[in-house]
């Protein structure tokens, strides 16, 4: 009970801090465009990776083995990709439009109206599911963890991020972030020895699934290499369409700010993906002996912490992923809050207030839905995140990478790339869960290159007519 | 010369749908490793001067490219295969965010 009123009263100190610190739209939104490449980089990498990879993760190793790496691999790229294929475009545009949020860059380069609209439903609609994912997350580790109800967990986790990102926006949420970036790192890198430690190192754990279940050390087990490429491919392109990867670019204070992000970025995400790689292989190898049991792949990584029997241990893990569910929240809730709020608002021609008190509320309001989403539903984990990444590579990077590098994309080829993009991913989607579509076929990546094929017909067919304007 | 042409995408998306369409997983791994290239090439040839990083991200991509069709083309037994992601990863990992550091530019030379 100590700890919780500790925990309740820190939240507190850090929402009031960014209250008082925070009275424009600028702050809310892009933290007064103050950040380096340290924040941003620890800030990015936590807010893009938390339930996913510490329940997910580990999960899906011991579900398809090192076929489930694919959607890893690509680590070592996405920093420096993001920064080439994106980043310092965006940069350039927050200089000379003042963009604030990531609808705001389509609608500097394609106009206001439906550019801007159809950008803010994806990023809302996409963020919903995302925030479900780590309210699931939080769930599971509170159940199997903690051993308190996993809605009272969710709750606590969703109801502290909401107080201060409601109370400083980016400002509070990007300082949180990074600090939990940190927290993650550390717990992922002592969680991923602890679990390779306790299968007899790294050696033995691979004999023994080797032994059990060689099947599980082929990289191209589960449905097959096309489709591992895939995997692969969604989760290097679908760094530079995500919304809250996208935002950090949105808060740095220059341009001499990304020469060294994809180092911190990258240095980050390793030592957080050592979870999935040292708690999958060594978790595996545990379950195949008989050590663990699990009722569900996504059980393996608090099953394998319960197993430890140190109460101290256990809630420091807890804490840990805690922790990296709420850093990845407070991006997505601070998004939404754009979207519903000033995004949407200004596509159908209103002008938003400059007032935050509309933000804040509206901070509340996803938090709440997006609780009340993962609660409600069935799907996995892993699943959900998939289905929120796809929808954003979807809609997203079509206009992301070829609309705002190439001069002649048009504002009616933009339109259609944004629309049919999600409609062919959410389609795939359920053809894949109906089993009218081979698994091999990737809904997000499907909706990206229908989009993109979409976006450079229609440009061609219409010349340029894009209308450049400023973001205000 | 741009890299991120209209035919190019073209040609990368049509690429793709008929190597997932037809389970081509050589011609997939081949579009893969062209589309990482071409969605930083634009940045890659705004450099001044534009050879150093335009032949790190060559070189990078063969790398990559040389890795996932090794995998495929002579699929390694037992824990071959993983300890082959893992290698490839160790490698590029340090290499590829300090490749981007160094050729940075404050300015670039625009469009």
């Amino acid at each position: 009970m100590t700890w919780w009123l500790l925990f309740a009263a820190a939240v507190l100190v850090f929402a009031v801090w960014g209250w008082r610190r925070t009275s424009s739209p600028q702050a809310f939104f892009a933290a007064s465009r103050s950040v380096g490449p340290l924040l941003a980089g620890l800030g990015g990498t936590a807010a893009g990776l938390s339930a996913f990879v510490f329940v997910g993760g580990p999960g899906y190793f011991a579900a398809v083995g090192a076929a489930s790496l694919w959607i890893i691999l690509s680590a070592p790229l996405t920093g420096a990709l993001q920064c080439w294929a994106v980043g310092e475009r965006v940069v350039s545009l927050v200089r000379s439009h003042g963009c604030l949020t990531v609808p705001d860059l389509v609608a500097s380069r394609f106009g206001e109206g439906w550019p801007r609209g159809l950008t803010a439903l994806a990023v809302a609609v996409g963020a919903i599911a995302t925030l479900a994912v780590q309210v699931k997350g939080a769930a599971i580790v509170g159940e199997v963890l903690l051993g308190t109800p996993g809605w009272m967990v969710a709750w606590a986790a969703v109801a502290a991020t909401v107080v201060y990102s409601a109370a400083g926006g980016m400002r509070t949420g990007i300082l949180a972030e990074a600090a939990q970036g940190l927290v993650m790192a550390a717990a992922a890198i002592a969680l991923a020895v602890f679990a390779l430690a306790r299968a007899g190192g790294p050696r033995q754990a691979i004999a023994t699934i080797a032994e059990l279940r060689p099947e599980l050390l082929d990289p191209w087990g589960g449905p097959g290499p096309t489709a591992a490429i895939g995997l692969f491919l969604l989760f290097a392109l679908g760094t530079c369409a995500q919304p809250h990867y996208l935002q950090k670019f949105l808060l740095l204070r220059d341009r001499a700010s990304l020469r060294w992000l994809p180092l911190v970025m990258t240095g980050a995400l390793l030592a957080v993906l050592t979870v999935w790689v040292g708690v999958g292989l060594g978790g595996t190898a545990l379950w195949l002996r008989g050590d663990l049991e699990l009722q569900s792949p996504d059980q393996l990584a608090p099953v394998l912490l319960a197993s430890t029997g140190s109460r101290t241990f256990v809630v420091i893990a807890a804490v840990a992923v805690v922790a990296a569910v709420m850093s990845t929240a407070a991006s997505l809730l601070n998004l939404v809050s754009a979207a519903f709020t000033r995004d949407l608002p200004r596509a159908l021609g209103l002008s938003p207030s400059s007032n935050l008190l509309a933000a804040r509320l509206a901070t509340v309001g996803a938090g709440i839905a997006a609780a009340g989403l993962a609660l409600a539903s069935d799907r996995p984990v892993a699943l959900l995140g998939v289905l929120g990444w796809g929808t954003f590579t979807a809609a997203l990077l079509p206009v992301m990478v070829v609309g705002l590098g190439w001069k002649r994309a048009s504002r009616q080829g933009a339109i259609a790339a944004l629309t049919v993009g999600p409609l062919v991913q959410l389609a795939a989607e359920w053809g894949r869960s109906a089993g009218t579509l081979a698994l091999r076929w990737e809904p997000g990546l499907l909706g990206a290159a229908v989009g993109a094929l979409a976006l450079v017909v229609l440009s061609l067919g219409h010349g340029t007519n894009t209308r450049e304007e400023a973001c205000g | 010369m741009r890299a991120f042409t209209p035919v190019v995408v073209l040609l990368l998306v049509t690429g793709w749908l008929l190597a997932v369409a037809f389970d081509q997983p050589l011609l997939a791994a081949l579009v893969a490793v062209l589309c990482l290239g071409a969605v930083c090439a634009d940045a890659v040839r705004r450099r001044a001067p534009a050879r150093p990083p335009a032949v790190a991200l060559t070189s990078i991509l063969v790398v990559l490219g040389g890795f996932i069709g090794l995998l495929l083309l002579n699929p390694p037994g037992g824990a071959g295969g993983f300890l082959a992601q893992i290698a490839v990863v160790a490698v590029l990992a340090p290499v590829v965010p300090l490749v981007y550091a160094l050729t940075f530019g404050g300015e670039d030379r625009g469009e």
